[in-house]
């Protein structure tokens, strides 16, 4: 049975249908992607899978338990956690404190006024361990601000698993890298699927290509095509594109 | 068995302004398809194509005549609903609004949760990402499940006919509001006006 | 660019060099203060508003939820601590229990219609309710003495069993006021440094990430607000002993306004002694200007303006600016160790 599963999910924002008809479904310890060409619904489709919208009709079950219109904090606290594609951090904290605050151990010691948070030697260890996993390692007490472009995407990243997600939701987590960062991520997704479920929205196909075990091509708010790489590759039009011949 | 899409007599006219009453533009339409099926749709700028669109999805109230999806008049049912028998997807995306002079509570429900016939406004078709194949199989989908499909294409490029050559079932010609139903590729190939419209591109494709 | 979340050793002590100095300076006052000119019930009501504005900076600078109404908590500590001196009985501890509880529900009350808003709406609903309990305060006479206010609150004694301690003279109401700010000042310290205080911060940056990594951000907001509220009755309480009166004032729009003056002003957003300083700042360019010109609020007012202007993180930034020269402050790292490399 799938881990994490959309059936029929429809959203409307007043006479504007924005998704018409998704399901999909997601394998545990499977890569799934999501793609699809800009104003598709992508995003507003990750938004509904996690609580940020309420889908107008449909459902959303995880782990078998039905979470349709549950809010971002409890679809998280079940062990479902994403990352955003326009970033989305703790600014003015340092890199270790981003993680630290994602960490459960963390929140649930929210009314512990005792409990020490820099000198806490199970947190710092946790928090060190998402770091290094990330490549972060070394950077802990720099502002999050202060980071580049691709070492704020790996951050993203490692906010997300520090919650120890059973799935993973990544928004379009290759946007605005180059090819040497995007190369590095795909590393870095690729040791990620030994511990997690992973979903991300990709536009760069090769890299979903590469990585995915299953893609559902979304357009018009719908699932248009869905398969393995390899038969979604097997096309007549995707071999007549540039990726064919990459393929 | 009702017809999926019925176009009975169908009239636009838009005039010069509220009280100069000189006809600007005007449409006709009148056309029956019988069973689900790939529309393809073709004609120049401002011929009219958006327009008909438009009436067929209830979102432009017509001068005169009746649109009936699957025998139900698509101008008489729920503004908030009329997406549910019949949906324009734009070419980017847009709120239309439905206007009605009735009120939502005397109007019919569609009775439909998702749409009949779907009329897709000019799809970027673009040979390098390899997404026409998905949205090729997924008309051909669309029409399996019984729905009715209007792929409105202005062809600027010669892979843009071998598509609706590859895809569509029958056509429908719109030149300067006026419709005409063609039940094939050849037979639209056939037809003078079309010809004069695709020009080029059919050399392009002879040669 | 210095913020209120930077980390520094001392945030996971509960004492720290700065709380002691402060401490030190706060319980010497009596000492000193006639003699460099000032007078004994001043040093009540900066000690007093310390801890208004301690609380107020929990929700103003840590949380960033912007409350231009929080005069009226102030105000209901007060009214609460006279109501019940002169409808329960006279008691020191029992006043000042009634008045943090009832700007405690007073608090959460609003808090249950505030929390679900964010930015400019969020302000806008705290100066409505704050109005609306300021009318209140005017309306009902038998309640609070209208206009007039509430006179005669006594000032009950420090009773801790074995002895008693008479709190009509000045300076020994002022050495109570001085150590229960103390204990607010480490708590609050405590407050924010600790997973809750860390909590209130994330949401101040970033609501959204934090709902999506788990927190219940509607609940952090309503308890955050609470708290405040609470602090604020405190105050309240202790004003009213002070003034020995309370009235509608308090409560008014002005009041409000002046403690997010005092914050910004001594830099609330950038360090936790912003808010100190703030308070001290404005007492004594009160009295200072004030001997000087009736229209020092105007001056107060210019001050303000070109603190906004030229140095928005305030006096705190200002002094930590001359402490690590251009504001190059190392970045402050608790832990020289490395973090932990293996499992």
């Amino acid at each position: 049975m799938a881990l994490f599963e959309a059936i029929n999910i429809h959203k409307r924002f007043g006479s504007r249908v924005v998704l018409e008809d998704i399901s999909l479904s997601f394998e545990e310890g499977k890569i799934s992607g999501i793609m699809g060409p800009n104003g598709a619904g992508k995003t507003t489709c990750f938004h509904c899978l996690t609580g940020h919208h309420r889908p107008t009709r449909g459902s959303i079950l995880f782990d078998g338990q039905d979470i349709t219109g549950a809010s971002p904090q409890k679809i998280a606290r079940l062990g479902a956690s994403r990352s955003f594609q326009l970033m989305n951090l703790f600014d003015d904290s340092s890199v270790v404190e981003n993680i630290i605050l994602a960490l459960p151990e963390f929140r649930q010691s929210y009314a512990r006024l005792n409990r020490k948070v820099f000198t806490h030697p199970e947190f710092l260890q946790k928090a060190g361990l998402i770091l290094q996993q990330v490549g972060l390692q070394g950077l802990e007490w720099q502002p999050s601000q202060s980071l580049s472009y691709g070492n704020r995407r790996a951050l993203e990243i490692g906010v997300a698993l520090a919650a120890n997600p059973r799935i993973v939701f990544l928004d379009e987590p290759t946007s605005g890298l180059g090819a040497e960062a995007t190369r590095q991520l795909a590393e870095l997704i690729k040791n990620l699927r030994k511990k997690y479920t992973i979903v991300m929205i990709e536009h760069d196909m090769n890299f979903l290509f590469e990585l995915a075990d299953q893609i559902s091509v979304i357009h018009w708010g719908q699932v248009i095509a869905q398969g393995a790489p390899k038969e979604l590759q097997s096309n007549k039009w995707v071999q007549r594109s540039a990726l064919g011949e990459v393929a | 068995m009702v017809a999926m899409l019925s176009v009975e007599n169908l009239q636009k006219t838009y005039f010069k302004g509220r009280f100069d009453r000189t006809p600007t533009f005007s449409l006709k339409a009148d056309f029956q398809i019988e069973e689900p099926s790939i529309v393809g749709m073709m004609g120049p700028n401002g011929s009219g194509k958006t327009t008909l669109f438009e009436l067929i999805t209830g979102s432009n109230s017509p001068t005169g005549g009746t649109v009936r999806v699957q025998g139900k008049d698509i101008h008489k049912i729920r503004t908030d609903q009329r997406d549910r028998l019949a949906i324009h997807y734009h070419q980017s995306y847009q709120v239309r609004s439905f206007r009605s002079l009735k009120p939502n509570f005397m109007l019919q429900r569609s009775g439909s949760d998702y749409p009949q016939v779907h009329l897709f406004d000019e799809p970027q078709f673009n040979t390098q990402d390899g997404y026409i194949g998905f949205m090729l199989d997924f008309f051909r989908e669309l029409r399996n499940q019984g729905r009715l499909v209007f792929l409105c294409v202005h062809p600027n490029e010669r892979f843009h006919l071998e598509i609706l050559q590859e895809i569509c079932e029958q056509f429908i010609f719109v030149q300067k509001g006026v419709v005409t139903q063609h039940s094939s590729y050849e037979d639209i190939l056939n037809y003078q006006p079309a010809r004069d419209y695709l020009g080029d591109l059919l050399e392009a494709r002879a040669a | 660019m210095t913020t209120l979340s930077q980390v520094s050793s001392n945030c996971d002590k509960w004492i720290t060099p700065q709380i002691v100095v402060f401490a030190v300076l706060l319980l010497s006052l009596p000492f000193w203060i006639e003699a460099v000119g000032l007078y004994q019930y001043l040093g009540i009501e900066i000690a007093i508003w310390i801890i208004f504005a301690l609380g107020f900076n929990l929700l103003f600078g840590y949380a960033g939820l912007h409350s231009f109404g929080h005069g009226a908590y102030l105000g209901i500590g007060a009214y609460a601590f006279g109501y019940f001196q002169h409808n329960v009985g006279v008691s020191l501890f029992g006043g000042l229990a009634a008045a943090m509880v009832a700007a405690t529900l007073a608090g959460a009350l609003v808090a249950l219609f505030l929390s679900h808003r964010r930015g400019i709406y969020y302000a806008l609903m705290t100066i409505a309710f704050g109005q609306v309990f300021w009318f209140a305060a005017i309306k009902l006479h038998w309640l609070t003495g209208g206009e007039d206010g509430m006179l005669n609150i006594p000032r009950p004694a420090l009773d801790l069993g074995i002895t008693q301690w008479q709190l009509d003279d000045n300076r020994a109401l002022y050495f109570l006021v001085a150590s229960l700010t103390i204990l607010v000042t480490i708590l609050s310290w405590r407050t924010v440094n600790a997973p809750f205080g860390r909590i209130l911060q994330a949401i101040r940056q970033n609501e959204t990430r934090a709902a999506f990594i788990g927190y219940d951000v509607w609940w952090f907001k309503l308890a955050a607000f609470t708290i405040s509220a609470m602090l604020a009755g405190l105050a309240g309480g202790l004003f009213a002993m002070a003034q020995e009166s309370a009235y509608p004032d308090t409560m008014s729009l002005h009041q409000s306004g002046l403690i997010v003056m005092m914050v910004l002003v001594g830099g609330g957003l950038v360090n936790f002694w912003g808010p100190v300083l703030g308070v001290v700042l404005y007492y004594l360019a009160r009295d200072f200007l004030g001997s000087i010109t009736e229209t020092w609020l105007l001056w107060y007012g210019l001050m303000f303006v070109t603190m906004v202007m030229f140095k928005p993180e305030g006096l705190a930034g200002l002094l930590s600016d001359l402490k690590f020269g251009s504001g190059k402050a190392p970045a402050p790292s608790p832990s020289s160790q490395p973090l932990a490399k293996e499992a």
